[in-house]
């Protein structure tokens, strides 16, 4: 093998060994945004996709495009050289962004989902050859244990009054009817494998699952994961002196904010429905209401009007295709073709990263809507600062808040102070028996987290 | 730990505050005394605490090692603990998880927060969830012949516990009432997640749907896994002894129509029905006989274990999966009184869970009956009907001990090996 890919042997990487070379902030920072790019895309079609193949196929143009790997088997084609360069910006721009993500515990936990999610991917999809190389080089300790060993231990064990071979024999049948492929075992913690074991499809032993050959590969994942979460740590316990390079500051921070916008994080997209969105409205703040009843009045809305909209619809969980259900119905007074013509399905599409940049929006913050200046026949931005007292007060007055709380919004409003206007509304409207109303001990500060915390409260008032 | 000491009224009382600084307790007292009864009952409750409750072994349980916390509460021994359960007298003893922060400062903080860290692996099993298939008692009330699902529920679990899942402190306690605890108290067990508690749960768990779904369980194969193979002994001779014999499930048509509901095969189900309706004192025995042969006659592939699968439904452990999955679960401890029954909640021997009688666990009133005035100089060791669930208890918690000193001894071994 070439000299240069005894750093990167295989495509596939466990990241153990931090990088050596000197590079330069631009690469430093188109790699990262590079690697991000892909790990935003196996966020978005996990959301999307049940079943691994088709989360492979929705990121693959985008692996193609930002993080391509080639296999050794096609080293002589194209080069060692460019093998090692794949696997370096790979190895590299992980590396990166370990110390934009190693902050929290919320981007920590973000990135590991991803990135153990593209290492499974990645797994799964090479060869039998690189998969092996891979676990000898990762030093992972997978020595199999064989099936007559363990009716050795099993036996050992239970064994009462009866023959080995009676014993074998019966043991042989209770294999075959646990495991699908009964032939070498590994052992491993029980609370390593909660899915197995939870489906009865390992034997337990003393606290110890036996899992399978094909289960084989929960083992690795779980020694990634493992590793990760650990190297994670360790940066950010590291990352105090690297602060102090002031150039790379800015970048990790905005490399961070990416992936999760500050506040708010969109929901993991379980089951809002194009049928539920009427009957959640009442969990709206004011901006979307408004939207909301704009849409239903006019049968249209306007294309900022829309980006906002669409992308807090995606927020509160509406998938890509509900949201095309969604518009579609909602603009009813259009034919599917002008419907089409017209790019409003291109226009979604985009919301949720599947057009043009590719980019997987999050759901504006209050700042952003407040900042937005909509034109006298437009409907977005924030209603606590663009409509006048008195169509402020007769929408609040349609919602049944009483004349006391109205003046007093009003008047914080007018002030300014939109977003402490917006949270009184929210503590008006809810009630103090609303247990989140009183939890509000910070301003809102995204239309998303209003909409979270009135339907939490609601489902906590219904439980009890 | 969150100790809930609690009155049959829920009302908070004034000078509990400065008990609250370290603890959760959801201290509540008798305020109003309804009859001269429940007057009694407090009355007894105090020389119950005062003259029995076994404070030390207690203490050495919940301590876990660690003096001087009882989880939140902060007690220096197990005097200071029960100076203080004897001034509050609470009716109820109940215990939860250890949070990371008090849980006094709850409200300090945002909910998410507050969250629990450690909490034994419990188990709840309740005779109510019995009540579709037990033709002797219903509710709240029980008998021997029920009691037996609560035996053979112990048997197969702790039998779980032990062999698969390698847990070696595990506690069985009388509700009190109606049913069964178990404390699995490994340190192990008090870290799992939620996740790792869904997967126990899951594993343990073969009943599935609710009541509108008749059969239960669904068992595919000749070859069953490990943990239903060996869970089939003790779950037949319930079925036989118990369900056939003593509770008669097949006797009359009101409850063998509830069984025969279970086979899906209309024709089977009707030709039983009509046979055992000619002659209804056909032995149940013979009759399930009848039952086993003609669903292993017919061809089709899901009727083929069906009968092994309703022994399973009649017989097979019921658990409260949410008990045991969630760490926030409230469970009354051991030893305390239950307030409807007034039977103190014994610790069960697993090994002789089978001679366990619910029905003559000792209550208050009988402690401290005027027939007993003799008993009433002897300690609670010395009490002829507690005194094994008591050695029980202290053994428990001496194993928990000796485990921990090994412990120990293993660390500081290892860290002069290095
Ligand atoms: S303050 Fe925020 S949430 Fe409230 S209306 Fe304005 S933008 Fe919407
Ligand atoms: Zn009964």
């Amino acid at each position: 093998m070439d000299s240069r890919l005894r750093e990167y042997p295989t495509t596939l990487n466990f990241y153990s060994i931090p990088p050596t070379s000197q590079i330069n902030l631009e690469e430093f920072e188109t790699w990262s945004l590079d690697r991000l790019q892909v790990l935003i895309a196996v966020d978005s079609a996990r959301l999307r996709c049940k079943q691994e193949a088709d989360i492979y196929k929705m990121i693959e143009p985008v692996l193609t495009q930002k993080m391509e790997l080639k296999a050794n088997t096609v080293i002589n084609a194209l080069g060692a050289s460019l093998l090692y360069q794949q696997r370096k910006k790979d190895a590299y721009s992980h590396f990166f962004l370990r110390l934009a993500y190693c902050k929290t515990p919320d981007l920590q936990s973000w990135f590991i989902r991803q990135e153990l999610m593209l290492f499974k991917l990645r797994f799964t999809n090479s060869s039998v050859e690189e998969r092996e190389w891979f676990v000898k080089e990762a030093k992972l300790d997978l020595s199999p244990i064989s099936t007559d060993s363990l009716m050795e231990m099993k036996y050992k064990k239970e064994g009462r009054g009866e023959s080995k071979d009676e014993f074998a024999k019966k043991f042989q049948a209770t294999l075959k009817a646990v495991y699908v492929e009964p032939i070498n075992f590994y052992k491993v913690p029980f609370e390593k494998v909660p899915e197995l074991v939870g489906k009865r499809q390992v034997i337990l032993m003393d606290g110890f699952a036996y899992i399978p050959e094909s289960e084989r590969v929960l083992l690795i994942l779980n020694a990634f994961k493992d590793h990760l979460k650990q190297e994670l740590e360790n940066t950010a316990k590291a990352l105090p002196r690297m602060d102090e390079d002031d150039r790379l500051t800015p970048i990790l921070n905005s490399l961070a904010k990416q992936s999760i916008s500050k506040e708010y994080r969109i929901s993991d997209g379980d089951g809002v429905t194009a049928d539920d969105v009427d009957k959640l409205s009442i969990h709206f703040p004011l901006c979307m209401k408004s939207l909301h009843s704009a849409l239903k009045r006019d049968s249209h809305l306007k294309h900022m009007a829309r980006i906002q909209f669409g992308l807090f619809l995606k927020g509160i969980g509406l998938s890509l295709d509900e949201a095309l259900i969604y518009w579609r119905k909602s603009f009813n007074r259009m034919t599917d073709e002008e419907f089409q013509k017209k790019g409003y399905a291109y226009n979604i599409r985009y919301n949720y990263g599947m057009e043009g940049k590719r980019t997987n929006y999050t759901p504006y913050s209050c700042v952003k809507i407040i900042q937005s200046m909509p034109s006298s026949n437009e409907s977005h931005g924030c209603p606590f600062r663009y409509f006048s007292p008195d169509a402020l007060g007769e929408m609040m007055q349609n919602m049944n808040v009483d004349q006391v709380s109205i003046n007093d919004i009003q008047l914080k409003a007018r002030e300014g102070h939109y977003q402490i206007a917006c949270t009184a509304l929210f503590e008006a409207t809810r009630g103090k028996a609303h247990e989140q109303a009183q939890q509000l001990a910070e301003p809102i500060g995204h239309p998303n987290q209003y909409f979270d915390y009135s339907l939490n409260g609601i489902k906590k008032v219904k439980e009890e | 730990m969150t100790v809930d000491l609690e009155s049959r009224k829920k009302q908070k009382i004034e000078d509990q505050d400065e008990y609250m600084d370290n603890m959760d307790v959801d201290l509540v007292k008798l305020e109003e005394i309804e009859s001269s009864e429940s007057h009694d009952f407090q009355t007894l409750l105090k020389l119950y605490y005062q003259k029995y409750f076994p404070f030390k072994d207690f203490y050495n349980w919940l301590s876990y090692g660690n003096n001087s916390y009882l989880r939140f509460l902060s007690f220096k021994d197990s005097e200071e603990l029960k100076a203080e359960i004897l001034r509050l007298c609470p009716i109820k003893i109940d215990i939860g998880a250890i949070y990371n922060i008090k849980p006094k400062d709850k409200k300090t903080v945002q909910a998410s927060a507050f969250v629990p860290l450690e909490r034994e692996l419990v188990f709840d099993i309740d005779m109510t969830d019995y009540d579709d298939i037990r033709t002797c008692c219903e509710g709240a009330n029980i008998c021997l012949k029920c009691w037996n699902f609560m035996t053979v529920s112990i048997q197969i679990i702790h039998r779980a516990l032990e062999d698969d899942f390698g847990f070696k402190h595990i506690l069985w306690v009388f509700s009190g009432r109606r049913g069964i605890h178990c404390w699995v108290c490994d340190d192990k067990a008090r870290l799992l997640t939620v996740e790792s508690r869904k997967a126990i749960v899951n594993y343990l768990e073969l009943l599935k749907g609710g009541e509108s779904q008749a059969r239960k369980v669904n068992t595919r194969g000749s070859v069953l896994h490990p943990l239903l193979e060996k869970s089939l002994g003790p779950c037949a001779t319930h079925f036989d002894r118990i369900m056939l014999d003593k509770m008669g499930i097949l006797n009359s048509k009101e409850h063998w129509s509830k069984l025969l509901a279970i086979i899906p095969d209309e024709s089977i189900r009707n030709e039983l029905d009509n046979e055992w309706s000619k002659s209804p004192d056909t032995p149940a025995s013979t009759k399930w006989d009848m039952l086993q042969s003609r669903l292993k006659g017919s061809k089709k592939s899901n009727l083929e274990y069906l009968a092994r699968d309703i022994l399973f439904q009649y017989s097979y452990p019921r658990l409260d999966s949410n008990v045991s999955i969630g760490l926030n679960h409230l469970l009354k401890s051991p030893f305390c009184v239950h307030p409807k029954t007034g039977k103190v909640c014994i610790p069960i021997n697993p090994k002789l869970c089978h001679e366990f009688n619910p029905t003559t666990v000792p209550t208050l009133n009988g402690l401290f009956s005027d027939d007993n005035t003799s008993d009433f100089l002897l300690t609670i060791e010395e009490l002829e009907e507690f005194k094994a669930h008591v050695e029980y208890f202290k053994n428990f918690t001496l194993r928990l001990q000796e485990a921990r000193v090994a412990k120990l001894r293993e660390q500081q071994k290892n860290s002069l090996d290095f």
